[in-house]
């Protein structure tokens, strides 16, 4: 067995592993960041990144014998031919869905941020409160306040684009210059504001940059090229991954190692220490496990690998999972409800069209039980819209094939608006993931159960949003709107979250205010795991600002010479 | 050296490159598909882009097994009856033929499409046209000329005017 020693070590080479890594090295912390997949450079491991629609042998289509092996995967919208080898099949790592859990990873340097949908918005201090004020959970330990700072330091780093709207359901950030709407947008952003007082659609926020700074110029991205492709990689750095962003930044501190193809079997706990020691890594291809030491732990896994690798992480004192005194470890899994949509189009503006392709939506904040609990369900949604004109795969006026149709379809058709929901789901004790009693992955390692469902609090939500939905396209003059419930199973949403929940009471929560084990403070979770509830916001900008954080009071307790 | 056997096998085609197919489905695809996009003044069809090739392709592996069953049966009826109607195969008629064929198609593709539940299986020729159609745009002929293909815009505008342009490929 081979021992080496670390300052900290990060678990987790994603969204917020790479943050992580970036505060820690910049404090001069020696950090080794293990990633259980195969290694990604930025620029020279993005072969799709360049490819015309022609060159994909299926047009970007998976093909059907691949779909069939892997059915979860192949639900979610990014998995195309551009973008398979970023990631994980069914087949290659195995788990247990007591009920169905779409389960979307990716097991690569980068982890699921050269994937993601970009989207960051902040928590309103509404958010923060809910769980609190409404019942639920338990109380945030935090309040917007604590986060703001972090929420800045991590935005003006990975570089944001929007708007400043001033509102207090969406508090404005560190923004670069916004993104347009396009016409029927607007019209229907008009229309919502004149008839509903509570409702302010703005232009998404999302994680590009439109004009870079210098702090991005140094990081080696350039500007946003409007390609709307990142998720094959983007060759300029157009958008924050931690592959093009906080690893090649940390790493050029030269206090970063990066271990790849490192599967962690658990978090060592020293019973006579009476604190953590490290970490026990298991090679993706070798099967050698070897033990590596540190001060402090960072676990940025993913939510649900976190939850595994702490549920796998037995010691004498902690036999049911390390930090588990809480009894609460796994348990209160939430993720944003996606059911309901709507599609609806719109006669006009055809003298209005659009160049180039804006990597986000029209984002209206949640409007409901913001100041007070006064819907017949708990919580509420954000809504996100856009529109564009429909191309060659409609009906014209005349014929529908031949030359005249030909020439119809070539040009852009009316205007087709696409509305969804993002809901906020409860936390609940019965919504959990567990480790399987007797099935275990290649390499030993407990498969995780999955159990996780709607409730009818999530039905009331859907129900709503369709309703108000419509009801909104109808008063913006909208026609032919038809409403949709995808009926998709949890975690096709790629927003879990909890299962380690931060809270004030070691005896109701895994975590402190810090992102700190209550139990063992020389271990931090500061991803999607940490989360008490889920706000209806897209979260990796929580969860990176909340790395931030946790990385910097752990830097100072060490300078203190408290862990 | 030279084996025998490559000596032998030297006028033998070999078997077609899709099991579901065969020689002459190119030609005949190809020719199907540039009754419902032909060449146009500026714009080569589908023809031009080897639509023909790609449907076999598609058909072959990104079709739902029920979608493959339906477009098999669906395509051989279609040899045939053309065949018995018109005394000879698709390519070989006249485009007024041609024409009438697929509009007879179009209309009873309409019709079918009425009475049809969701998990059932679309028309054979709604199932072609919709492969022909995504062939075609997806194409480098279709995305660079029929339409406007601009792979790196470098910026956005939201609401531009617009004068009877060509739709964007992307």
């Amino acid at each position: 067995m081979i021992e080496e020693n670390y300052d900290a070590i990060v678990i987790g080479s994603g969204m917020s592993g790479g943050w992580a890594a970036k505060e820690l090295c910049d404090n001069g912390l020696k950090t080794l960041v293990l990633e259980r997949g195969r290694d990604v450079k930025h620029l020279k491991d993005y072969p799709t990144a360049y490819k015309n629609p022609w060159d994909f042998p299926h047009r970007n289509t998976i093909p059907e014998s691949v779909q069939k092996e892997n059915p979860i995967v192949s639900r979610c919208y990014a998995f195309k031919e551009a973008t398979e080898h970023f990631f994980v099949k069914d087949t290659e790592h195995p788990y247990v869905q007591e009920k169905p859990f779409d389960w979307i990873r990716g097991y690569q340097v980068g982890g699921k941020s050269l994937l993601w949908a970009r989207q960051v918005q902040r928590w309103s201090k509404y958010d923060f409160e809910g769980p609190g004020r409404d019942g639920f959970a338990v109380d945030w330990p935090i309040r917007y306040d604590d986060l703001a700072p972090w929420y800045s330091h991590v935005e003006e780093f990975i570089g944001i684009s929007g708007n400043y709207d001033g509102l207090e359901t969406l508090p404005d950030g560190e923004f670069l210059p916004p993104w347009e709407m396009n016409a029927i947008e607007k019209h229907i952003r008009r229309s919502i504001k004149e008839n509903y007082s509570d409702r302010y659609p703005v232009i998404g926020r999302c994680a590009h940059l439109t004009e870079p700074k210098e702090i991005h110029l140094a990081q080696g991205r350039g500007k946003c090229q409007a390609r709307n492709m990142c998720d094959r990689g983007c060759p300029f750095g157009g958008y924050y991954s931690s592959t093009s962003s906080t690893l090649p930044w940390a790493e050029k501190s030269g206090f970063m190692t990066l271990r790849t193809d490192a599967v962690v079997h658990s978090i060592m706990y020293d019973d006579a220490k009476e604190k953590v020691t490290g970490v026990r890594v298991i090679d993706r291809l070798t099967k050698e496990t070897t033990d590596y030491f540190a001060r402090v732990i960072f676990l940025n896994a993913a939510c649900l690998n976190s939850n595994l690798v702490l549920l796998n992480s037995k010691s004498e004192r902690f036999p049911n999972g390390l930090g588990n005194d809480s009894n609460t470890l796994g348990k209160y899994i939430a993720f944003h409800n996606y059911r309901g949509s709507m599609t609806a189009k719109y006669d006009g503006y055809q003298d209005s069209y659009y160049f180039g392709r804006r990597p986000t939506a029209v984002m209206l904040p949640n409007f409901r039980n913001v100041f007070k609990q006064d819907m017949p369900f708990k919580r509420g949604y954000m809504v996100h819209y856009s529109a564009a004109r429909e191309n060659w795969g409609r009906d014209v006026a005349g014929d529908q094939f031949g030359a005249d149709y030909k020439e119809k379809i070539s040009r852009p058709g009316t205007w087709s608006i696409h509305m969804m929901m993002q809901g906020e789901t409860i936390p609940k004790e019965e919504n959990h993931v567990r480790l399987s009693p007797d099935q275990v992955d290649e390499w030993g390692i407990p498969q995780l159960v999955t159990s996780v469902g709607y409730d009818e609090n999530d039905e009331l939500v859907l129900q709503d949003f369709l309703e108000q939905g419509s009801e909104m396209l109808e008063k913006a003059g909208c026609r032919d709107i038809v409403t949709k419930d995808s009926g998709q199973a949890p975690g096709l949403d790629i927003h879990e979250m909890g299962g380690a929940r931060m809270g004030k009471d070691p005896k109701s929560s895994v975590l402190n205010k810090w992102s700190q084990m209550h139990d063992c403070p020389n271990v931090f979770v500061a991803d999607g795991a940490c989360m008490t509830s889920t706000g209806t916001q897209n979260p990796s900008l929580t969860f990176m600002a909340l790395t931030a954080r946790a990385a910097n009071h752990a830097i100072e307790e060490m300078e203190k010479g408290n862990l | 050296m030279l084996l025998p056997g490559v000596l032998l096998t030297g006028c033998d085609p070999g078997p077609y490159k899709y099991e579901l197919f065969n020689w002459g489905d190119t030609e005949l695809l190809n020719e199907i598909a540039d009754v419902i996009l032909p060449d146009t003044p500026e714009v080569p069809g589908a023809k031009a882009a080897n639509v023909g090739d790609f449907i076999q392709l598609y058909v072959t592996d990104c079709y739902k097994p029920k979608q493959k069953t339906a477009f098999l049966k669906g395509y051989d009826d279609f040899k045939l009856t053309t065949t018995s109607i018109y005394n000879g195969d698709f390519t070989s008629l006249s485009s007024e033929k041609k024409n009438e064929i697929i509009d007879s198609l179009e209309k009873e593709s309409k019709e079918f499409k009425i009475n049809l539940q969701p998990e059932e299986v679309d028309h054979f020729y709604t199932l072609l046209k919709g492969t022909i159609l995504f062939g075609y745009f997806t194409s480098e002929i279709g995305a660079t000329k029929a339409l406007r293909y601009l792979p790196t815009p470098g910026e956005q505008h939201g609401d531009i005017p617009y004068n009877g342009e060509r739709a964007w490929a992307l």
